[in-house]
Formats: structure tokens, sequence, C-alpha cells
């Protein structure tokens, strides 16, 4: 037993030395900063995708159903998020099967390139390795091959799927409760946001409550609500994730698609949060005990009206943000 | 005896009469003391509206400090619901606050942020946007800590310990009883060990239970006991796996499994421990203490120093206000006594002005009835009282030639009384003796007939001077009398004084003095448009020149 835990930290190092060694030797042709950091995040998500499809297998649970997502205009901001969804997905995994928890380091609000996500996804290997240990699962994912021309929304893709999967390994999956969780983060950004605007209503009254609502009506609410800050950001002239879920609804969705739109969503407007002059104050999510997708469907409600309103704020002033805060 | 030139110089100025003239002058004096007297009202009025903004401005901004007292009680209103909402989570707190916002402060702020648009002082403008901002935030924060407060994640330590920490209790619990039944069922299980077994759940009870009072109370002895309950389960543990081989197959699978748990569980617990321990082990009052509490006393400051200033500014708009009053009310006094002095003065003028010819003239007219006034009044207006002064000089000098006349006694006639009596004097002149054109040329001393020698004086001894003259007046005469009469039957004052005029003139180089009286005298009646009796006048005027005529004719023939 003991030997078997000694052999933890050292498959770890190997791991973490092979994505090092490939990622260095599929740079070795001249490339941008970005495109050397994207694909160094590439390499470390092939593995975490490769060590998540082990446990899967051991674990005999369903594989995802692949489907991609439209996306754009993404940042290391958003991949940052992205990875610490991924990377609280696994350390729950990781808290029921080896009884282990981390504790995370608080991420940069807008990290100008994607080693931070590159980082925080060589932690969430080392939670992999912890619930293979506990699982015993002695395989090791093969070498991963360069992606030299992986895009940022590739990794995001990428990061989404393997979220997702991940999420159905979880006993207690990720739920109504922690969208809600979510989307009070981003109705509290929201609030300090329309904070910057004298004439707003910073938490407007909430809509009606509707029975019979499901995670997908929650997950479609969210995708209007990034579209609405879309719209924001088109007339603030700053760039944001263009998000489009070419489903549209047709097949339900799981609150934890639906989390990890909220997240996204939180990231960037934690983002614009810091690009403002109340981006000093803390703002912090809390667990809300349960949780039905009608509550979380309602909550999503306020974000909607605030975002609506944020909007129409916007449009009589563009220029409410920072300008020399980089983007 | 004066010359034949004075008369005829006396009756040359123009005679016409200007109109109006005191009556303008009466006008300008009275409009003059108005004019006054209406700047004097206006310089009031304006000054009464003046104070009356200023004190209407300084009342308006007094409820600002209303709004500020207003705004204070919404937020210690609102702080009071969260407040009962966190310890009792009553709903009606909940609603009572939500409440506050919508009906009390936000109507309130909206009616502080349009008055302060009036404002002019910048101080006042940053303290207003502060005191919107520090709001907004406060409300914000008031809506997170409600809504945090009765969540199960205001307390994370205890979110953990049900999430991470009790599943694990539950299962070691729930192992150590299938141990237990495991080594009850077995025919010769090991008693020592289902003691230890019994103790270990025992003792599991008790560290859950020291566990739970710690995260209740946050008191350091409460954690002591269960570490020291842990412990206890530790070393029962320890014994267990050291009588392992006591145990049966199952019994000992279940025990590597419950070993393994147990390893874990401190940790795990030790992670809720720290998040007990630190400031934020309860999230609303957390915030409650470093992000409400610091906005509120903020929002007192800002309210409390929005109403001190405006009690100070108040005070000085009310200090200031009496100290102009004060001002205008000196200014007032001094105004009120300069202007009965420019009154008085301007009266005095004007009343010194009008009398002074009137009174020349009264004293003139009392030398003129003693027979002492030998110069003509100084002319100092184109008014009446000049047309006055005029007409009495041309009277003075009327009567000087008239007194020069043989027979003439101011007793027996007044040319001054003369025309005030009229039309009583007619009988005067009508009684006088009238001419006969049967009388001696040489009788030329006498009233009525020609005074040939003081026509040649009046012409230098020239008689053809003399006899052009005659000429002249003869022909214009026909058509003057003819004008007088026409003038008298129409009424036409003017005419009437022009056309005596003219003959008068006339009759003054021929010396005939009567004539020349009847003539004036239906001048003054021109002048003054007394015409009642021209038309009896005229006949014995009349009758004079067809007297004096023939004798005209006579000397113009030889």
């Amino acid at each position: 037993m003991g030997a078997t835990r000694l052999m933890t930290p050292l498959r770890l190092l190997a791991l973490t030395a092979a994505c090092h060694i490939v990622s260095t030797t599929a740079v070795a042709q001249p490339a941008s900063g970005e495109a050397r950091g994207l694909a160094d995040l590439s390499l470390h998500l092939n593995s975490v995708r490769a060590e998540v499809e082990f446990i899967r297998r051991e674990m005999g649970r369903p594989e995802y159903p692949h489907f991609e997502m439209r996306l754009s205009g993404a940042t290391p901001r958003v991949t940052l998020s992205q990875a610490l969804t991924l990377f609280r997905k696994i350390d729950r995994l990781s808290l029921e099967l080896a009884r282990q928890r981390a504790v995370i380091a608080p991420t940069v609000p807008n990290p100008d390139d994607f080693s931070h996500s590159t980082a925080l996804i060589e932690r969430v290997l080392e939670r992999i390795e912890t619930v293979k240990f506990a699982l015993n699962i002695n395989e090791v994912a093969p070498q991963a091959s360069s992606a030299a021309s992986v895009s940022a929304a590739e990794a995001l893709q990428s990061m989404l799927a393997t979220s997702r999967q991940v999420d159905l390994l979880l006993d207690r999956r990720f739920s109504s409760s922690d969208v809600f969780q979510q989307v009070t983060l981003a109705i509290n950004y929201t609030a300090w946001l329309l904070q910057q605007f004298s004439e707003s209503e910073q938490i407007p009254e909430a809509p009606e409550f509707e029975r019979f609502k499901r995670p997908t009506d929650v997950y479609l609410r969210l995708l209007t609500c990034f579209a609405l800050l879309n719209d924001i950001a088109q007339t603030s002239t700053f760039s944001t994730l263009n998000l489009q879920d070419p489903r549209e609804g047709t097949v339900d969705s799981t609150s934890g698609q639906a989390y990890d739109l909220a997240s996204l969503l939180v990231s960037e407007l934690s983002y614009l949060h810091s690009r403002t002059t109340a981006g000093n104050s803390s703002i912090e999510s809390y667990y809300p005990g349960h949780k039905l997708p009608s509550e979380t469907y309602q909550r999503v409600g306020i974000l909607e009206s605030q975002l609506t309103q944020l909007l129409a704020l916007v449009t009589t002033s563009p220029d409410w943000l920072a300008p020399s805060m980089p983007q | 005896m004066t010359t034949a030139s004075e008369p005829e110089s006396s009756s040359k100025p123009a005679r016409s009469t200007p109109k109006g003239g005191i009556r303008r002058k009466l006008l300008r004096s009275h409009l003059t003391i108005g004019l006054i007297a209406v700047t004097i009202l206006v310089i009031g009025l304006g000054t009464s509206l003046w104070i009356r903004n200023n004190t209407l401005r300084t009342l308006q901004q007094e409820p600002t400090a209303d709004d500020s007292t207003r705004i204070l009680a919404g937020v210690q209103q609102s702080g009071t619901a969260l407040q009962e909402w966190i310890l009792l989570g009553d709903p009606e707190a909940k609603r009572r606050r939500a409440n506050t916002w919508l009906n009390e402060i936000g109507p309130v702020l909206k009616e502080l942020g349009q008055r302060s648009k009036t404002r002019t002082t910048a101080g006042d403008q940053d303290r207003l946007t502060e005191l919107t901002e520090v709001l907004g935030e406060l409300r914000t924060w008031q809506w997170s800590i409600e809504d945090v407060a009765q969540a199960p994640g205001n307390q994370p330590a205890r979110v953990s310990y049900l999430q991470v920490v009790q599943p694990v209790i539950a299962l070691v619990t729930e192992g150590s009883a299938a141990m237990l039944r495991l080594g009850a069922s077995a025919p010769n299980g090991d008693r020592a060990s289902l003691a230890l077994l019994s103790d270990l759940r025992h003792v599991l009870t008790e560290t859950e239970t020291a566990l739970q009072v710690f995260l209740d109370t946050g008191n350091i002895n409460d954690e002591q006991r269960y570490r020291t309950y842990l412990d206890q389960a530790l070393s029962i543990m320890a014994a267990i796996r050291d009588r392992q081989s006591a145990l049966t197959t199952d019994q000992q699978d279940l025990l590597e499994w419950l070993d393994a748990e147990l390893l874990a569980f401190p940790s795990l617990v030790d992670t809720v421990i720290s998040e007990r321990r630190e400031p934020r082990a309860n999230l609303a009052r957390h915030w409650l203490a470093n992000e409400l509490r610091p906005r509120e006393q903020l929002t007192t400051a800002l309210l409390e120093s929005i109403s001190t200033d405006q009690g100070a500014l108040i005070q000085h708009e009310v200090t200031r206000v009496m100290s102009l009053h004060n001002a205008i009310m000196a200014f007032s006094l001094l105004l009120l006594v300069a202007t009965i002095c420019t009154i008085w003065i301007v009266s005095k003028q004007t009343a010194d002005q009008l009398t002074r010819p009137i009174a020349a003239l009264a004293t003139a007219t009392n030398e003129l009835a003693d027979g002492q006034l030998t110069h003509d009044l100084p002319v100092t207006s184109s008014d009446e009282l000049g047309a006055l002064t005029q007409s009495f000089n041309t009277m003075r000098a009327a009567l000087d030639t008239t007194t020069d006349e043989p027979g003439f006694s101011p007793e027996r006639e007044s040319y001054l009384d003369r025309p005030r009596r009229h039309p009583s004097t007619v009988k005067a002149v009508d009684s006088a003796p009238k001419h006969s054109a049967s009388q001696d040329h040489t009788d030329n001393k006498e009233l009525g007939t020609l005074d040939w020698q003081r026509a040649l004086d009046s012409v230098n001894g020239d008689r053809e001077k003399l006899k052009q003259t005659i000429d002249r007046y003869l022909k214009i005469c026909p058509q003057t009398r003819e004008d007088l009469r026409t003038a008298i039957a129409e009424g036409d004052a003017a005419v009437v004084l022009h056309a005596a005029q003219a003959i008068r003139g006339g009759l003054d180089c021929f010396g005939v003095a009567r004539a020349a009286a009847l003539a004036y005298r239906l001048e003054e009646a021109g002048r003054r448009g007394w015409l009642e009796s021209a038309a009896e006048q005229c006949i014995v005027l009349e009758e004079e020149l067809d007297s004096i005529e023939p004798e005209l004719q006579a000397f113009l023939a030889s």
C-alpha cells in the first residue's frame, strides 16, 4: 500500500515531464507566444481527456455525446475560467473517490496568456492521478501528439467536452444548486456593473416563479444572457466570447452544461467588473442549499433583467469602461 | 407825455398767447413729484422681491435636510429589517426591507438628486454623487446578505461538514456496524474485537457531536474535545487492526476499507475546522460587519454632513437676508428723507417760478394804480404769465398815452380795471365826449379829435410821410373793420384781437386817444375771448372812426 502511494507523485512527475517535453518539441519551430501557449495547453488537455477516459471506462460510466458549440473570441481569461470549472469537477470526483480535496488559489481576473490555464490544467492532472490511484488504474495515457495549429476556441471546446464527461463520472453531479450559485455570483458582478450608472436599479425584482422548469430552460435562459452580454460587448467595444449552441434546446441539457455556461458568464462579468471603478469590491459565492431548476430559472431571470438594463444604459454611454485597461 | 412811437412799439410785439405754458409747468412739477414717488416705490418693490427670492431660496434648500433625515431613517429601517431576517428568517422582514428601498429611500434619493441640480457648489454635487454610490452599494450588500443569511452556504464550514465529513462518518459508522454484525454472526467471533468495534462506534458518535458543537460555537475547548475523541477513535482503530488476525475474512475486507476512510477523516475535518476558524465562518455576519456597517457609517456621515452644511447654509442665508433687510431699511429711510427734501425743493421752485411774475404783476398793478409805474415789467417767460406781463406793459403804455391826453384823469377811468369790469366799462367809454366832425382842427388837444401836431411829430414833421401813413391806413381800414365785424359775429377772438390791434396801431400814430382806447378794449376782449359786448364796443369804435375819417381825408387832400 505504502509503495503504491509512493508511486503517485512519481507518476505525476513523469506525466508532467512528458507533457513538457512534448510541448517543447511541438513548438520547436518558430511560433508566436500565444500559439506556443495554446499548443502547451492543448497538449495538457489531450492528456486530461485521455486520463478521464481511463477513469470513465474503469467506472463503467457512459460516454458524453459529442457535440460542438459554435465558439469564437475565446481569450485566455475564458480558458482559465473553464479550466477552473474543470478543476472543481475533478476535485469533487477526487473527494468522492479518494477522499481528498484541494485548495485552489484565486485566479488572475484577466490573464494575458494561456500559461495560467495550463498551470491549472496541471493541477487537474494531479487530481486525476489521485483518482486513478484510488481506483487502482495503472494505465498511463499515451504521449499526446502535438497540436501545432490549435486555436483558443478549439482548446475551449476540448475543455468543455472534458468537463461534461467528468460531470457524468460524479456521484453528486453539478446540480441546479451549483448553477444557482454561479448565477448569484453573476448577479452580484452585474449589480456592481450597474452601480456605475446612478439611474440604475442594481438588483431588480425577481420575475414570477414558474413551476416545472428543467435544466434545459435554465440553459436556454443563460444563452439569452450570453447574447445580451455579447450585445453589451459590441456596444462597449470590448471583445468577449461568442457562443452559440447549434442544438438550440432541441436536446435536453444537463445542469452540468448550464453550470459550464454560467461559469463562462461569471468569467466575462468578472472581467468587466475588474475594468470598472468598483473592481476592488470582493464578491464571493456561497452554497445556496438545494435548489430546483425552477428556482434557478427564476434567478437567471434577475440576471437577464440586469443585463437588459445594462445594455440599455451602455447604449447611451458606450464609454463606461476604463479605457486604459488591456482587453 | 410820451412820444407817438412808444405806443406803436408797445403794440409791435407778437400778441399770440402761448397756450398751456403754466399748465405744462404745473403738469411737469406734479409729474416730477409723482416720478420720484414711483421711483421710490419701484426701488421698494424691487428690494422686497429680492428679499422674497432670497428667503424662498433658503426655504427651498431646507427640505434637503429633511430628505437627509428621511434617507437616514430608511437606511436604519432597512438595516433593522435585515437583522430581523438574519435572526428570525421572517419573510415579512424581507418584504419590509424591499419596501423601504422602494417606497422610502428610492423616491427621496431621486428628489435629492433633482434638488442637487439646482446646487451651485461642486462640494454638494460630489457628496450627493458619493451618497448615491454608497447607497447603491449598501443596497447590493443588503441583498447579498439577505440572500446568504438563511442559505446553508452562510456557514461554509457547515456545508463542507455536511458534504464532505458527514458522509465519511456515516460510512465508517455503517462499516463498523456491518463488522459487528459479521462478528456476532460468526461462530468463533473475537469478542474483544467486537467490544472494540462497539467502542469505536460510541467514540465516533462522540467525535461527531463534539465536531458539531465546535461548528456551532467555534470554541477551542470543543475543538479540543473533538481531537480527544478522534485520538481515541484512532487508538481503537489501531487496536482493532492489531487483532486483525482474529477477524473473519469479510471483517478484514471491511476493516481495510474502514481504515482508509478513517485515515482520510482527520484531514477532511481539518479543512472544515480551518473554515470554521476563518472570519468568513458566518458570511452574513462577516459581510454585515465588514461591508455593510462601514457603508452605513459612511452614509450616516455623508447625510449628517449634508444636513449640517444645509443648516449652516440656512443660517448664513438668514443672516445675509437680515443684514440686507437692515441695509434696505436704512436705505429706505435715507431715500424717504431725500425724497421729502427733493419734493420740497422742486415744489418750492415751481411755486416760486409760478408766483413770482404774478406777485410782480400785483405790485406793478398797485404802482400803476398809484400812477407810479413808469417802466415796463421784464418778460421772463413765454407762457401765459409772460403774455400777461406783455399785455400789462402794453396796457401801461396805452395808459401813459391816455393820461397824456387833455381831460383824462385816472380817477375817471382806470384802463387796468376796465377789461376786468367788462362789459359795464362800455358805459364809461360811452360817457366820454364824442368827436364831432364839425370841430375845428386846431382844437386838437380835445379827446376824440386828431392831434395833428403829435401825428407830425411821429413822422418827424414830414407831411408827405404822414400822408402816406394816412393813405395806407385808409386803404386797409375798411377791410379791417369788416374783418372785425365778421369776427365778432362769428365769435373768433383771435381775429378780433388782430383786427383791433391793427386799428389801434394806426390810431396811435394819429393821436386819437379815445378811439385808440376803444380799439384797445376790443383788443383785450379778443385776447381774453370776452366777446359778449364786443359788438357794442365795435359800434362805438366805428362811430369814432367814422368821425375821424373825413378829417383824415381832408388832410390827405390838403
